[in-house]
């Protein structure tokens, strides 16, 4: 080890004996019981919304092709400028997945499912949560009213290689009103660290931007001009 | 018969005080130290059940230490906190001004490009257990090293600079 590094070494260990000792048992308790009451939450908000869609669907098998009834329809309209999602149907949402392997995390993980490639349809009046992150913690958005950015903490997938010099290089997606998507960004603002959590099944929106949190990822779009892009720890799509 | 929660409990007060001395190594600061270690063993203890062998639970917690701080760097150096006082022991004043310097110049530094100074440097990780720690390959923990070296000697330049400045005047 050289001298220049040798310094280091020792001026890291007199930076690191500069801690205070104390005691965080009961802080640490404290925050497990936080994290497991916003588990418990976004969980049970996402039965709810599981159980509408199941109830909606009951319902039309009951009416039958010969009873018209009323179709369950999301409250949100589009709007005139609004793209149509591709007619494909809302995208289903899957079963949360299975525990992970022991020594894992026991983290929600938004894996496993096809990624939406449009716009989603809106249940439900959207939230108006500008920063927010997953139920899992492992992506964490800033909604503005010109652009949605979102950042992933953990992904297995690659980013297209870009120079950021001395700074880090963020798997960051973001999408304004009428730009396409745009992946990667070096050293930029996040909204990892905040409370607020995007339930499964929500959505938020700002202005002409939309963010929505499902099992199988987050997708972000512009009302405006269609695109956006679905994230998830294994994959990404931008449309 | 101990339960699990007594059990946590013994890991995590044995425990704290390293994790604690890192977590100010990584931010520099005493109140964010205790946040980023505070999470560490929340999140360890919502996984106890599966990590009750000590090491294992020791090697989750550092592995969240280092995720949370790399997912909170950014948002968090741009607060303001209550500047951190000193703890209350003898040392001479040129080792106080050499730790502040190194506190400073680290401070300009990405949270990765810190992190892999960190783990090589005080914990003495191999560059492949960084690599591991961190999610990326040796060659950006390689890369990552060389750029921090290089921006701290340009920092610990100017701060020399600065210094002498201020006594000569």
């Amino acid at each position: 080890m050289t001298d220049e590094n040798q310094e280091l070494r020792s001026g890291l260990h007199r930076l690191a004996d500069a801690a205070a000792p104390t005691d965080l048992t009961a802080r640490a308790h404290g925050r497990a019981a936080q994290i497991r009451r916003r588990r418990a939450a976004a969980a049970a908000v996402a039965a709810i919304a599981a159980a509408v869609v199941t109830i909606g669907g009951a319902t039309q098998l009951l009416a039958g092709p010969d009873r018209p009834v009323p179709a369950v329809t999301p409250t949100e309209t589009p709007g005139p400028t609004e793209p149509s999602p591709t007619g494909s149907p809302t995208m289903p949402l899957t079963e949360p997945p299975a525990d992970p392997p022991t020594g894992a995390p026991a983290e929600p993980t938004e894996v496993g499912g096809e990624l939406p490639t449009a716009p989603l349809p809106v249940a439900g009046a959207p939230l108006t949560l500008d920063h927010f992150v997953s139920p899992s913690g492992n992506i964490a958005c800033i909604l503005g009213a010109a652009e949605v950015a979102c950042e992933m903490d953990e992904h297995s997938f690659a980013l297209p290689p870009r120079d950021c010099g001395l700074e880090d290089y963020v798997a960051t997606f973001r999408v304004s009103r009428n730009e396409p998507p745009v992946v990667g960004a070096c050293q930029t603002d996040t909204a990892f660290g905040v409370d607020a959590v995007l339930p499964y099944g929500s959505t938020s929106r700002n202005g002409d931007l939309a963010c929505q949190s499902q099992e199988v990822g987050m997708t972000c779009w512009s009302r405006s001009s269609g695109h956006g892009f679905s994230i998830a720890r294994g994959d990404y799509v931008l449309f | 018969m101990v339960t699990a929660d007594e059990d946590f409990d013994a890991f995590a007060r044995a425990r704290t005080p390293a994790l604690v001395r890192t977590a100010y190594a990584l931010t520099g600061n005493q109140h964010t130290a205790e946040d980023l270690v505070q999470e560490a063993l929340a999140r360890t203890l919502l996984a106890w059940p599966r990590l009750r062998r000590a090491e294992h639970a020791e090697a989750y917690a550092r592995k969240v230490l280092y995720h949370q701080q790399v997912s909170w760097w950014r948002l968090r150096r741009s607060r303001e906190y209550p500047t951190d006082v000193l703890p209350d022991r003898p040392a001479a004043e040129v080792a106080v001004e050499d730790r502040l310097d190194l506190a400073r110049a680290l401070d300009v530094l990405t949270r990765r490009q810190r992190a892999v100074l960190v783990l090589r440097f005080l914990e003495d990780r191999s560059e492949r257990e960084t690599a591991e720690l961190l999610r990326c390959s040796i060659g950006t923990v390689k890369s990552q090293t060389s750029k921090a070296l290089a921006r701290l000697r340009t920092t610990a330049v100017a701060g020399i600079l600065d210094r002498e400045g201020r006594a000569s005047s």
